[in-house]
């Protein structure tokens, strides 16, 4: 059989803008949504700031974010708190070179980048019993080897597509 | 107590070894009823679940948990079903549901060599079988066409007929390392039970790079496709249905079978021959658990071996980043591996071992690995990329010789349904652990010759499950030493058979499924033919 080559975009391309899995689909209806932008607006706001740094991105999919700020929340004690917090030492230069490194005092800060990052680049927010999975295609891991991969479980292509050259 | 079942064929277990032999026998004509402890569930229902999971790594997320039928878990923490009695746990991963456990595999699907019948002959370790590859070969092929298995044709084990499927295309990864492994190392293809065009009704493999744990599109054999074709052929399935007691007459002929459904109603099953095929860890618990004033120390087990000489493939593993950019998680999970440690002299020294590359994507496994490292922002994403794209993941498959001090027995636990929880003791042999420093060995060489980087060794000393489980219900020709005669009928009981792993006397140097899976039909062959006389 002729190996074809076919676009590795296929998955994310026929997820649409905001296809969230099943805890944030819940988390978030579009009333929810309206309701929780209007209200918590400032608290998304540093969210989103401080995941940006850690990210390195911008322009962040509003419902994405929403669903995983959602879930690291609930699974974080004084999240928000600790959001601050984590904006003040990320404008101090906790990181220089694109490794994080906080000193024993803000070794609390450093769980929580570590915790944001594991949420936008795994959709994973929480740890253990509390784990929850907020996004699986969407993730900015996912996202970053979409042009050789596609996540487990989603169709590569026609048998042998994968003997040509990524 | 109910009293409704019956047929001339009851089957304990619908794992894959249960559901063939009970399809042969229905096919045959025969009655066959087959119990299976697990609930019925839907492959779609098990890829929803994985693709919510936020344990994605454990294969034994996806499946439900009953704690009518319990099982081992992990995430998110080990749920200790199984006692650890010995120096290293013996990590069993099982799944029990209509199916078994390998709905999640790679579907691996290798004859064993026809020195691995006869390691005590040739090189004074181990035991031989009470029979020998050419025996088994007919049943090897039949097991390789119901499944559709292809691989490589140089394995060392002698085929009659061509493999019945054409093997998957090796994927860019694995032409690269094959080629810069050569000549030292051969890597070659899997066998494996993957469609490499529609078969059976199932379609081509499309590379959902997720066989372990759960193929989409049942493009991989495994034990659901097994259990739904033992239906259709007429085989009456009843599932949350978990037999505690296995009940005989003055003479020890099995007169019936005792099961709990999920409301502890207790129901009686009566039938002319029973097979169990439980899995090598459930099925000698409930040998164990038949312990009657005729049978003290359970059924099956004047000979005392039910549970012993417990065997898996022990595993040490290492990761690497190659010098070049391959990209592993492009088609099959686990496509290729080197078999040329699996025989030779060296045996009566030192383990044999078969060393499998890993396919599977690696991106998760690096994201983490990063952002623990406190990898952030713009040098984060690149840096996973190149990673993923680097990453190579070897394990290894060492065999381990049947010592009877390693063993299943009853634990002081009770589960749900107020049955005592397995319990097991396992050791690692000087045998094994000579292995294992020839198998570091290679690693390194094979590290080297892929210009590796940042190589991990797993923990000296910390061994891996393969669930390749083996020998508590050994088969054999003298009674005072084995469980089942050569074909796998109990020595004890002239109406009980057993099939599954268990009954394999040693663990070879590949997975054990196909060679299970080939008992299981002859035994099948052996109880029609019994009961055609009877």
């Amino acid at each position: 059989m002729t190996p074809t080559v076919i676009g590795r975009r296929r998955a994310l391309r026929f997820v649409g803008a905001a296809m969230l899995s099943g805890v944030a689909g819940s988390l978030l209806s579009a009333t929810r949504t309206r309701t929780f932008a209007q209200a918590d607006g400032a608290a998304l706001a540093v969210f989103t700031q401080v995941s940006g740094v850690l990210t390195g991105k911008s322009g962040f999919d509003l419902a994405l974010a929403m669903g995983l700020y959602q879930a690291l929340r609930q699974t974080t004690p004084d999240f928000d708190a600790g959001l601050v917090a984590l904006k003040v030492s990320l404008a101090q230069g906790a990181g220089a070179d694109g490794v994080l490194a906080f000193d024993d005092e803000h070794k609390p800060q450093g769980a929580l980048a570590q915790a944001i990052l594991q949420a936008w680049y795994l959709g994973v927010a929480g740890k253990g019993a509390k784990a929850l999975c907020v996004a699986y295609i969407e993730t900015l891991s996912n996202r970053a080897v979409a042009a050789e991969l596609v996540p487990p479980s989603y169709s590569y292509g026609a048998c042998g597509s994968w003997q040509a050259r990524p | 107590m109910n009293n409704t079942l019956s047929a001339d064929i009851v089957v304990i277990g619908a794992g894959i070894c249960g559901a063939l032999l009970a399809r042969r026998l229905a096919l045959a004509g025969h009655s066959v009823l087959m119990l299976e402890s697990g609930p019925r569930v839907k492959r779609a229902e098990l890829v929803e679940r994985y693709r919510h999971s936020p344990f994605k790594s454990d294969f034994m997320a996806p499946y439900p948990y009953s704690e009518k039928a319990p099982h081992p878990t992990f995430t998110p923490e080990p749920n200790g079903y199984i006692e650890q009695a010995g120096p290293h746990p013996f990590a069993a991963q099982y799944i029990r549901m209509l199916g078994g456990t390998s709905w999640h595999w790679a579907a691996q699907m290798w004859r064993y060599l026809p020195s691995d019948f006869q390691t005590h002959t040739l090189y004074g370790v181990g035991k031989d079988w009470p029979l020998g590859y050419d025996e088994l070969e007919p049943y090897y092929y039949e097991a390789e066409a119901i499944t559709g298995v292809g691989g490589s044709p140089d394995t060392g084990s002698p085929r009659a007929k061509p493999f019945p499927m054409e093997r998957v295309p090796a994927s860019w990864f694995q032409q690269r390392v094959t080629e810069r492994l050569a000549p030292q190392f051969k890597v070659i293809d899997d066998c494996t039970a993957r469609n490499s065009r529609s078969f059976d009704g199932r379609p081509v493999c499309c590379g959902n790079n997720n066989c372990m744990p759960v193929c989409p599109i049942d493009a991989q054999y495994h034990g659901g496709i097994a259990a739904a074709s033992a239906e259709q052929a007429g085989v009456q399935v009843v599932c949350e249905a978990v037999v505690y007691r296995i009940e005989h007459d003055a003479q020890g002929r099995i007169t019936a079978v005792h099961y709990y459904d999920w409301n502890k109603t207790s129901h009686r099953v009566t039938g002319k021959t029973f097979v169990l095929a439980a899995n090598a860890i459930e099925s000698a618990r409930l040998l164990l658990m038949s312990a009657s004033s005729a049978y003290p120390t359970g059924l099956a087990n004047r000979s005392d071996m039910v549970g012993r000489n417990l065997c898996d493939h022990p595993a040490i593993g290492v990761t690497f980043d190659m010098d070049e950019p391959v990209w592993p998680g492009r088609g099959p999970v686990s496509p290729c591996s080197i078999g040329q440690f699996r025989d030779g002299g060296f045996r009566s020294e030192h383990a044999p071992f078969r060393i499998d590359i890993s396919n599977a994507s690696q991106v998760a496994a690096v994201t983490k690995e990063l952002i623990g490292e406190g990898v952030y922002g713009v040098k984060l994403e690149g840096a996973i990329r190149d990673r993923a794209s680097r990453r190579v993941s070897i394990k290894n498959a060492l065999e381990q010789l049947p010592d009877p001090d390693n063993r299943v027995t009853l634990g002081a636990g009770k589960d749900a349904l107020g049955l005592p929880v397995p319990r097991i003791f396992w050791n690692i042999d000087d045998y094994v652990l000579k292995g294992t420093e020839q198998t570091r060995r290679r690693y390194d060489e094979i590290a080297a010759q892929l210009g590796a980087t940042n190589i991990k060794h797993s923990k000296p000393g910390k061994f891996g499950n393969r669930q390749h489980i083996t020998g508590t219900l050994s088969m054999g020709a003298d009674p005072a030493n084995s469980v089942t005669d050569p074909f796998g009928r109990a020595h004890d009981h002239p109406n009980l058979y057993m099939a599954g792993t268990g009954v394999m006397p040693t663990v070879g140097t590949v997975n054990v499924t196909l060679t299970a899976v080939a008992l299981a039909l002859r035994t099948a062959d052996r109880i029609a033919q019994e009961l055609s006389h009877g």
